[in-house]
């Protein structure tokens, strides 16, 4: 549930989503189009379909969200690992315009690194439109920071914790919450 | 490297793609990232774009696919050539899938990484 109230389903993505993901794009504004894209960009291709999509799940992932209405998709963030640098992985996270400002992106990105922790990636990097200030917020919110300022671009890294860091120390109680339940 | 530089590498990228049957030309939208438009010879009705922009904090100057993603480093456009033939070679469709097993054999267990 996201912080207004309205609900999606977040999952993995697969090589059958193609149609949902050029209906996603389709329904983008000429302006998300470019930021995402940093080009004009009128429509995805096959190919370009099919290489968003049919995916390896652990060089290359995607975690869409759907809206649990009618079903379309909302939301999608993916990382590709960098090929000289296993440790490394570009992202990029897209939401549909009328869904932006409802800590869906957030929610994507959040979920996106913990399986790039179980992937074994230690950082994220993300090359963003410099107009592009909704995601250098959500980028921000994530801990980023800013690593190079281009014409044009904005280049952003974030540190991955690993999930045994991210616990609390052992024999500490989180304040009002059961220990069985955390 | 300034814009120019940038620009430079493109036209380097063009050349590897060009050499490999591929069209490739600069694309200059007012306001807007200069960009490579590349098109598989096999799908004239499709573009895609690459961007050269510097990266990492060495600063140094990569190819990016339009959709962020880095694709090699400028000094090595060839390789940056071949990565991204590999990405938006058009997929094959049905009918080219029924061409291939005609011509290889269908039903043939290889027939299948023939035509991958």
């Amino acid at each position: 549930m996201l912080r207004d109230g309205s609900r999606v389903l977040i999952r993995q993505v697969h090589s059958a989503d193609a149609p949902l993901l050029a209906d996603g794009f389709a329904r983008l504004s000429t302006d998300s189009r470019w930021m995402r894209f940093l080009t004009p960009k009128k429509e995805l291709s096959p190919a370009e379909l099919r290489y968003f999509t049919d995916l390896d799940h652990h060089d290359h992932e995607a975690l869409g969200a759907l809206d649990n209405g009618d079903g379309r998709g909302v939301g999608i963030a993916r990382f590709i690992r960098h090929a000289d640098d296993p440790d490394a992985a570009d992202i990029a996270v897209t939401i549909a315009d009328d869904w932006q400002g409802r800590g869906l992106g957030s929610e994507l990105l959040a979920r996106l690194s913990d399986r790039a922790r179980e992937e074994g990636i230690r950082r994220f990097t993300a090359l963003v439109a410099a107009e592009n200030v909704a995601v250098a917020g959500l980028l921000r919110n994530a801990s980023a920071s800013l690593v190079r300022r281009a014409s044009g671009t904005r280049e952003y890294e974030i540190a991955l914790v690993p999930s045994e860091e991210q616990d609390p120390p052992a024999g500490l109680e989180l304040p009002g919450l059961p220990a069985e339940r955390r | 490297m300034t814009r120019h530089d940038g620009i430079a590498c493109l036209d380097v990228l063009a050349a590897q793609l060009h050499a490999r049957g591929w069209t490739a030309c600069i694309t200059m939208p007012a306001g807007r990232l200069t960009a490579l438009s590349v098109q598989d010879p096999h799908d004239r009705a499709q573009w895609s774009d690459v961007i050269a922009a510097p990266g990492g904090a060495t600063g140094d100057w990569w190819y990016w696919f339009s959709w962020a993603e880095r694709i090699g480093p400028v000094h090595a456009p060839a390789a940056a050539a071949e990565v991204i033939i590999r990405a938006l070679q058009r997929p094959m469709d049905g009918a080219d899938l029924a061409g291939c097993q005609a011509a290889h054999g269908e039903g043939r267990s290889d027939v299948l990484r023939l035509c991958e």
